[in-house]
């Protein structure tokens, strides 16, 4: 039962994962590009010494590409569930429900973190090749609340898509915007959310509940 | 489930309200910092102040100058009056005039005096609390042209020394060796604390690192014909280094300035025996306060702003004893005053002295507390006749949280029901 919801979800994101994954490496290839070109204008030393004193990170155009990810991700697995009214029938699958939701999170979770991973590890280890190990820590400690930010925006979407009242949709909605303009507050400085890190990764924890309180409402007929 | 889900929807409510309402409050009633502008002037040996509060008349700020013992407000002058009281500093606009004096204090000055013993140095909290890399770029003092050059060499002190050439990111082992030698030598204990310096090639001459190790003993590094030149500078053991700023004025008087854990500032002097002079009267933390020391000829005029509280302190520029005094409290705005009334506290991610993002919650405020009754009086009002142990949760969220907790409480009424 598990490998065929694990298998029905990714039918539903299958199509969006390799989109989003093809664009995640092509920003990443767009990146290194970029700072070749650098390299090759101004010199190695003018990005290293940017870096330290300046604060430049030289992969600031994916700010918002891991975000993007996680929202149509999160789309393009949970809007056929409703647009489609699957989501009864899958909640008559014998299968534990609250398994089931876990389930389902659970795969588009690890999409994104495989295409995270894919794209966030050919930027640092092409920055290895080229600047010191610390910088080289700095540069992912500057992009981890981005891909953060594109667990919680997926988190979100599944919670809204998932709720059957546009009320609730809305305020859900709206709650979901302000937390992730906190994760975009200083997009430009340097490991500017070190202090937040856990308590993000904590964050996303909890806000896996929201999903679950949609099905819960959901079941109980709250539906417009 | 569901009471989980509805309690923590609550909950993130509230926090997001915590943060968005006083940062929409603030961004609708904003206001401009009306400081006044401060500075010693060497005609009348008194603080001129040039005070924006209480414009006299339309575009014309209200100037007059402070009595140095008493720090009461004395004679107004004009604005063309308070430029001839600092000649230092609007040498330009009395030299257009032709009123540029030839001599102050009895000492002859020209453009080019001023210009070279003039300047200013700033510091601000954000300089300091924010993600720093401990790779610092190394400048050859000595460049074998007369212009210097960008860094080939960064240098790093995390158990030991290690420099690196930039260009192939690997290990430099003929410099790595001559460093590791001269900081053994010197005594240097690791990791280094704090290293502070200026790395520009639009300077005239290069100071390198002043550097606090692992013992809290200061040291001054550069690097002249590719080695190393390292001075231990003594301190009285009295004296323990906190922060570090490396100067390369035109006037060559100074290898930098220190602060201690006290808060106390120093001048690190530009002699063989790397002389201290505290500088009196002179409260500095760099973590919380900003400064801005503003050097001429006849005074160091010296800023430091903390919190609401300005303090200025005019030093002699030869012994760095206290010429005059004075303090300036910012008064609080009504939109301050009035915003404590509504929210019992504020949530914020971001802070102007520092380059962090985390959650801070601060501006408590007692007078909000009659708001919050109120408002759960009403969530009391709004809720009767339902689950008595979900009211009074909701009650008590309001009364603490006031206007950040009814706001979602009401919305969630038709939700949670």
């Amino acid at each position: 039962m598990y490998s065929s919801i694990i298998f029905k979800e990714w039918l539903k994101t299958r199509r969006v994962f390799f989109i989003a994954l093809a664009v995640a490496l092509l920003v990443a290839v767009y990146v290194i590009l970029r700072t070749n070109s650098l390299i090759n204008e101004h010199g190695i030393v003018s990005l290293w010494l940017s870096m330290l004193l300046k604060d430049v990170s030289y992969v600031d155009t994916l700010t918002y590409i891991p975000l993007a990810v996680g929202l149509a991700l999160g789309i393009a697995q949970m809007v056929p569930e409703v647009a489609q009214k699957r989501l009864k029938l899958t909640l008559h699958l014998p299968f534990p429900q609250l398994r089931l939701v876990a389930m389902m999170l659970a795969t588009g979770l690890l999409e994104l973190l495989v295409i995270y991973l894919l794209q966030a590890g050919v930027i640092l280890i092409y920055d290895a090749t080229i600047f010191h190990s610390e910088l080289v820590g700095r540069v992912f400690l500057t992009m981890l609340p981005w891909y953060l930010a594109g667990f919680i925006g997926y988190l979100f979407v599944t919670s809204v898509c998932l709720e059957g009242t546009w009320y609730m949709r809305i305020l859900l909605g709206l709650v979901g915007v302000a937390v992730l303009l906190v994760m975009f507050l200083q997009p430009t400085t340097m490991a500017a959310y070190n202090y937040m890190i856990v308590t993000i990764v904590v964050f996303i924890a909890l806000i896996t509940i929201f999903s679950f309180g949609s099905i819960a409402r959901f079941k109980e007929g709250h539906q417009d | 489930m569901k009471k989980t889900y509805y309690i923590l929807f609550l909950l993130l409510s509230t926090a997001v309200l915590s943060w968005v309402l006083p940062w929409l409050y603030s961004l609708c009633f904003s206001e401009r910092d009306r400081e006044p502008f401060v500075s010693y002037s060497p005609i009348n040996d008194c603080f001129i102040v040039t005070d924006f509060t209480n414009d006299s008349k339309a575009g014309e700020p209200d100037i007059f100058e402070v009595d140095p013992v008493t720090q009461t407000p004395g004679r107004h002058y004009t604005m063309d009056e308070r430029d001839s009281l600092l000649p230092e500093i609007f040498v330009g606009q009395l030299s257009s005039k032709g009123q540029m004096p030839d001599s102050i204090k009895g000492i002859e000055v020209t453009m080019r005096d001023i210009r070279m013993n003039s300047w200013i140095f700033s510091s601000s909290p954000k300089d300091l609390n924010r993600s720093v890399p401990t790779v610092y770029p190394l400048m050859e003092s000595m460049p074998a042209r007369f212009k210097f050059e960008d860094p080939e060499v960064v240098l790093t002190m995390p158990g030991h020394v290690e420099i690196i050439n930039i260009e192939s990111n690997s290990l430099d082992e003929t410099k790595t060796g001559r460093f590791a030698k001269m900081f053994a030598d010197k005594g240097f204990s690791f990791p280094a604390k704090e290293a502070n310096g200026n790395i520009t090639t639009r300077k005239s001459y290069d100071n390198g690192y002043l550097i606090i190790d692992g013992d809290n003993k200061l040291y001054h590094l550069k690097m002249q014909a590719n080695r190393p030149s390292m001075a231990r500078i003594p301190l009285n053991d009295t004296i323990v280094p906190r922060h570090v700023f490396v100067m390369e004025n035109a006037d060559r008087l100074l290898y930098g300035l220190f602060t201690d854990e006290n808060d106390n500032l120093y001048a690190i002097n530009h002699d063989e025996t790397y002389s201290i002079t505290k500088l009196n009267g002179v409260k500095f933390n760099p973590e919380k306060d900003r400064i801005m020391i503003m050097k001429n000829l006849f005074s160091w005029c010296v800023k430091v702003k903390s919190g609401n509280e300005t303090k200025w302190v005019a030093l002699d520029p030869d012994d760095y004893s206290v010429l005059a005094v004075y303090d300036f409290s910012n008064p609080t705005s009504l939109s301050k005053e009035s915003r404590k009334w509504i929210f019992p506290f504020t949530i914020s991610f971001t802070d102007v002295d520092d380059k962090y993002v985390y959650p801070r919650v601060g501006d408590w405020s007692w007078k909000a507390v009659w708001l919050n009754i109120v408002l759960t009086l009403i969530v009391l009002f709004a809720a009767r006749g339902r689950n008595i142990r979900c009211t009074i949760g909701k009650a008590a969220l309001t009364l603490v949280c006031g206007l950040f907790a009814f706001i979602p409480v009401m919305l969630m009424k038709r939700v949670a029901n």
